[in-house]
């Protein structure tokens, strides 16, 4: 990049070089060849170059006396060294001249690079207008992570602590990787971690947990954390939502999502998925296999809460630290809106009964985590499962049912190095290996790439990130014009008409909020190991 | 957001001044306005570099900073005569590429993006706007015999 722009500044110094016409000067050695080869008496800019070496400039409207011999007009009179010695009217023997010049006025180049300035200052308006007018739709989302080659945030491989929104919030945070065979990989893993959004991330661990696997077989986690060996995955053989046929867009990992948008009226208000599948084999405990992210709805809720804090966002935090009624109310909005609840029909039973529930917060990388199953389910011909999950709020991309083998233990890896922003960071390195009171301290544009050795014993490792923190939003100045303590409050307690008033806003942001936030992006080609 | 402000204002003043290099050169729509001879620079400007002084049959004359040095016709190295500059609204443009910044500090997330794109384009055009110059090339465009045209002392070294 800076060999990028160091070429550009050549090529614009370079480029800022025209050539001169040579007519364009011309020269007199006497007043009555100036007059007559100029043909022109009212010739502008006329220079007298006297024999002492005075210089006397004309301005446009000198004169040419014949009959006494001199050239009179408004002017500046300089001396040998090019001191002003008068500026005015100017009385000129032609006698004393040693040499007249003229000059015609060259091409003004100063409208290229207003244009061109005009149209960026216009872009930028725009862009700022697109933003202000949905200043929640401007944002990014915790550390990002990229375990490949991708390192655009469209491709971002896992979001860490993404519902870490002050110190009393730290958590830990697992995500799946998704990873290909590191066996391509000899024996280390490397991590690239970003801080690309207006926040300060305080990130106290940064840990890989490797499980090995052989040929066919996964490793995921749940919710509560706990590691699954699986094998197999069966996509749907019948997948519905109230659109009807939703079963292409859940059979590959391929960003290919399926979303609906909000409720008008209520942000939590539910819907209804329904997936059927083939048992997995005999003996195994089956498990759904989802892939999913959130849409910007928690996003906007977040962001809407700093607003009406407006400028006490501080004494709020401080408040969430101290009192633990505020920082159970903060939760509030998120139990309201709920996770992705998984019901099993019970044939037996004839009836739906609860299976699990699957939540992560943010955005931007998709989640991949399995809920497990009742047992008795594979007996079952078909399975069937419901999704009830708030409307607009969940992007799914991918499902299967998986056999669950056994639960493992997975090695946890410090990282072996640390790089920051392209120089070896020991501090860094030592802050983020462990789970103590050292932060690595992130601001917006820091990169740190992660290396881990792995672990002997096994040719192929499912890598699992887990992440722990917090992050500090930055707080826009637009958003302190939102300051409205009691709706933020009114919020927090659920209340129905503020929750109304909250779902009609992001109604009217909802479609462009969701592209103002990706319209840069590309499609996705990247392959995954599912 | 205050360094960016400061950056913004600092990025402003600086395209305001013209180097010192090119300050006595005319604006093209002023051309006459300069008692001074064109710039000329020869093999590498930071060292060689000056003012054009006169040009006789067989000598020409260049101000230096503080010395006047003299080349025989023979001896003459190839250089580049700068005779006006092409720019009059050069801290318009200053102020336009520092003013073009301050709608990105509304982008948000994309001020990563926005920000040292339209900071590189900005100070690229300022540059170009400030530094602008209209010249020729010795001896390809102009050869000896026109050089006087451009001379402080066109008629030649008074008393010389």
């Amino acid at each position: 990049m800076t060999r990028l722009a160091i070429f550009l500044f050549v090529l614009a110094l370079s480029a800022c070089t025209y050539r001169y016409h040579n007519a364009l000067r011309q020269t007199y050695l006497n007043a009555n060849s100036l007059m007559h080869q100029t043909g022109q008496p009212e010739q502008p800019f006329l220079k007298a170059h006297l024999r002492n070496g005075d210089v006397v400039i004309f301005g446009n409207d000198w004169q040419y006396d014949s009959s006494q011999a001199v050239v009179a007009g408004a002017g500046k009179h300089f001396d040998f060294n090019r001191n002003l010695v008068r500026d005015g009217p100017q009385q000129i023997a032609v006698g004393e001249v040693a040499l007249f010049e003229t000059n015609a006025p060259e091409v003004v180049r100063d409208r290229d690079q207003i244009a061109a300035l005009t149209v960026i200052t216009a872009l930028n308006v725009i862009g700022a207008a697109i933003c202000l007018t949905m200043p929640k739709a401007c944002f990014g989302s915790c550390p990002t992570f990229y375990y490949g080659n991708e390192s655009h945030i469209r491709y971002a491989d896992a979001e860490g602590f993404s519902n870490a929104i002050a110190p009393a919030f730290e958590c830990c945070d697992l995500d799946a990787l998704n990873n290909a065979s590191t066996m391509a990989g000899g024996t280390t893993f490397h991590l690239t971690m970003k801080n690309e959004a207006l926040e300060t991330h305080s990130i106290n661990t940064v840990q890989l947990l490797a499980a090995p696997r052989r040929p066919g077989e996964r490793v995921y986690h749940d919710r509560n954390g706990q590691f699954l060996r699986c094998s197999g995955a069966a996509t749907p053989r019948r997948a519905t939502g109230p659109e009807g046929d939703i079963l292409p867009l859940l059979q590959a990992s391929d960003a290919v999502e399926r979303f609906t948008a909000t409720d008008s009226m209520r942000l939590d208000a539910k819907e209804f998925l329904y997936l059927e599948f083939d048992p997995p084999q005999t003996g195994k405990q089956p498990g759904l296999l989802l892939q999913f992210r959130q849409t910007l709805v928690t996003t906007f809720l977040l962001y809407s809460a700093y607003g009406y804090m407006g400028d006490e966002v501080s004494d709020y935090l401080a408040e969430m630290e101290t009192n633990p009624r505020v920082k159970a109310a903060v939760s509030n909005p998120f139990d309201l809106l709920g996770g992705i609840r998984v019901d099993a029909w019970d044939v037996r039973r004839e009836r739906w009964v609860f299976a699990g529930e699957l939540y992560e917060t943010g955005p931007i990388a998709r989640n991949l985590q399995v809920v497990p199953l009742p047992a008795g389910l594979a007996g079952q011909m078909p399975i069937k499962l419901r999704l009830q999950l708030a409307k607009g709020l969940w992007r799914l991309d991918y499902a299967a049912l998986t056999g669950i083998t056994a639960p493992v233990e997975p090695q946890v890896l410090a990282p072996e190095c640390v790089e920051k922003n392209g120089r070896e960071h020991d501090a860094a390195r030592r802050a983020l290996s462990a789970d103590d009171n050292s932060y690595e301290v992130s601001l917006p544009g820091d990169t740190y790439r992660l290396t881990y050795q792995m672990p002997p014993g096994a040719e192929d490792y499912e890598i699992i990130l887990a992440s722990k923190g917090y992050y500090l939003e930055w707080i826009r100045g637009d958003w302190l014009l939102d300051k409205n303590p009691a709706k933020l409050r009114r919020m927090l307690l659920n209340d129905p008409s503020t929750w109304k008033s909250l779902a009609r806003e992001f109604k009217t942001l909802e479609a462009d909020a969701e592209n103002a936030f990706w319209n840069s992006m590309v499609e996705s080609n990247k392959t995954t190991g599912l | 957001m205050k360094y960016i402000c400061l950056f913004i204002l600092a990025a402003g003043l600086s395209a305001c001044a013209v180097p010192k290099r090119f300050s006595t050169l005319p604006r093209p729509g002023h051309p006459g306005e300069s008692p001074f001879g064109a710039r000329i620079d020869w093999g590498n400007y930071r060292y060689r570099s000056g003012e054009l002084l006169a040009v006789s049959d067989s000598t020409l004359w260049v101000l230096r900073a503080d010395s006047v040095v003299q080349f025989s016709r023979h001896s003459m190295p190839d250089m580049t005569v700068y005779i006006m500059r092409t720019n009059e609204k050069y801290k318009t443009v200053g102020w336009l590429a520092a003013g073009s910044m301050a709608p990105t500090l509304g982008h948000g997330y994309y001020l990563l993006v926005s920000g040292p794109a339209t900071l590189l384009v900005g100070a690229i055009l300022s540059n170009q706007s400030v530094n602008g110059t209209y010249s020729l090339r010795y001896p390809e465009e102009v050869g000896w015999d026109d050089l006087y045209r451009y001379a402080r002392y066109p008629q030649g070294f008074p008393g010389g």
